[in-house]
């Protein structure tokens, strides 16, 4: 038995949910937490605004003549800024699973949450000893079917 | 790997989180929960208060720098220490995990 924890962003989680369920795999625990991830919660992203300032700061040059063409992309480049987000709102998922299920479900939610960008999220599969349905007292396997 | 989760007073959380970016450890998972320890809780006159507010940390690690990240948060979560006494009831407690396998979203790869 597996432990599953995934770190996903809040939006992705009904998608996740519909997935899993249609895997067959029904026992899934939902967390609300607040995390951050090796960036420490800073983002870099286009700033547009700069690109726009910067533009603007071209045309003055050209207007003075102290740049030829101001077309030219060496002055257009974008311009990147970097915002301190600090912890970042998530969802946990946590679901405990036979062996056999988890590269099944691990592929499923890397499928699913996997959007190429910073703060997609990330998956620990930690062992698990024992699991207990409390209704009936069934242990080990048969308690997660 | 191994994932630690530190249970926490809410209130030494930040200068947890400090000590730990000043050891380069940034990534971690926190939720408020609410718990008790060995004592069951505290009575405060008649009044029984039987679970209190704490903060866990989630923090998954390389096994070299486990014992030093559990050294950091424990000495940045005890609170009132001096030479000759230890901390308070309710500082929290560490706990230590297996993981076995890790997976980035962003890049689908194993680590």
């Amino acid at each position: 038995m597996k432990e599953i924890f995934a770190i996903i962003r809040n939006e992705r989680a009904e998608p996740t949910k519909d997935a899993i369920d249609s895997l067959g795999v029904k026992g899934v625990t939902f967390i609300n937490v607040i995390g951050r991830g090796r960036q420490g919660g800073t983002i870099r992203t286009p700033d547009p605004d700069g690109t726009l300032r910067r533009e603007v700061g071209i045309h003055l040059l050209h207007q003075r003549g102290l740049i030829d063409n101001p077309e030219d992309p060496r002055h257009h480049v974008p311009v990147e800024k970097e915002f301190e987000l600090g912890f970042i709102p998530k969802k946990m998922l946590i679901i405990v699973a036979d062996d056999d299920y988890v590269p099944m479900i691990v592929q499923t939610i890397i499928q699913i949450n996997r959007s190429g960008h910073q703060g997609d999220g990330r998956i620990f599969v930690c062992p698990i000893i024992d699991a207990i349905r409390i209704r009936t007292g069934e242990r080990g396997c048969k308690a997660l079917q | 790997m191994k994932l630690i989760r530190a249970i926490i007073r809410p209130e030494s959380t930040q200068r947890v989180i400090e000590a730990l970016e000043e050891n380069g450890i940034y990534a971690m998972t926190r939720m408020s929960v609410t718990g008790r320890g060995k004592e069951m809780g505290i009575t405060q006159g008649t009044v029984r208060y039987s679970e209190m507010p704490k903060e866990m940390l989630m923090i998954v690690l390389p096994d070299d720098v486990v014992s030093k990240a559990v050294i950091v948060i424990e000495i940045a979560a005890r609170t009132g220490a001096t030479k000759f006494s230890t901390g308070n009831v309710g500082d929290g407690k560490i706990f230590v995990t297996d993981v076995d396998e890790s997976y980035a979203l962003r890049t689908g790869e194993k680590q």
